[in-house]
């Protein structure tokens, strides 16, 4: 990357601390999109044919009282 | 709108809507406890038939969802620890546990990230993904996982740590992965052992 930022100019002895951590949050950002995508591709597949079965056999078995 | 009969059954076709609004988001919460999509599916569908015969004990204008996984959540423990139970050398029983060939071809295909979520701990893996995946409020996930918030607060920090190291490979992925698997398998083989005495050697000799 080109360095025409001075204010974060790679001088090695400067913060090995912060550039660690900016690496780390880098990273945790990356997971949580990453456990965000897995979570969201489960929940964005369509519901299979079995759950609709279950729902239906479940909302006929329930006791209907007549009014 | 407004039955003028009381709580029950006020509004089931409501509810059922709610419910079928709701199954993707257990099945994907289902399938992060679990891991297996086939166990996953088990799991959420008995969350379905729990949650509906339990239906008069929602209370309307709460947090469906987190009503919802909150029983998806019993009934993953609740049904681990009845395959605890469960005779180990019962063959298809063990083929169901964890760790087991099955497990292992699905493991195969998940990505890295994946992986590692399976190495870290319930409690962190499942507050990690109710906050960082789900959406939930610490308060939130606090209420499904039956802990204060604060402990919610700590676990989520723990396990993305922890998901650092694993993914960074200082800890192995492989040899921490489904650490009740392992164990399981153990004691199977243990059980087995028990199960065949000397006898074989002896005609066998």
């Amino acid at each position: 990357m080109t360095v025409n930022d001075n204010r974060r100019a790679p001088v090695a002895d400067e913060s090995p601390d912060r550039e660690n951590a900016r690496a780390i949050r880098a990273r945790q950002r990356a997971i949580g999109r990453e456990l965000r995508r897995m979570y969201d591709d489960v929940a964005q597949e369509p519901i299979p044919d079995d759950f609709l079965d279950l729902l239906k056999k479940i909302d006929e078995s329930s006791p209907k009282k007549a009014s | 709108m407004q039955s003028a009969t009381t709580g029950r059954s006020e509004a089931p076709d409501d509810f059922r809507t709610e419910l079928l609004a709701l199954i993707p988001f257990l099945r994907a919460f289902a399938r992060s406890l679990c891991g297996n999509p086939e166990t996953a599916d088990d799991l959420a569908q008995e969350t379905l038939v729990k949650a509906w015969q339990s239906r008069d004990t929602f209370i309307p204008g709460t947090n469906l969802k987190a009503w919802l996984f909150t029983i998806l959540r019993n009934q993953f423990y609740s049904d681990r620890r009845r395959a605890w139970r469960q005779a180990p050398w019962d063959q298809e029983s063990a083929e169901r546990i964890p760790g087991s060939r099955e497990d292992q071809n699905w493991a195969a295909e998940l990505s890295d990230t994946a992986r590692a979520l399976r190495c870290l701990s319930d409690e962190q893996r499942e507050a990690l993904i109710l906050v960082g995946a789900g959406g939930f409020s610490y308060e939130d996930a606090a209420a499904i996982c039956h802990c204060a918030v604060g402990t919610v607060k700590s676990r989520v920090a723990r396990a993305r740590r922890a998901l650092i190291n694993i993914l960074d490979g200082n800890e192995s992925l492989q040899g921490t992965e489904r650490p009740t698997g392992g164990d399981a398998a153990k004691e199977i083989m243990s059980q087995l052992e028990n199960l065949v005495p000397n006898r074989d050697k002896k005609n066998g000799g």
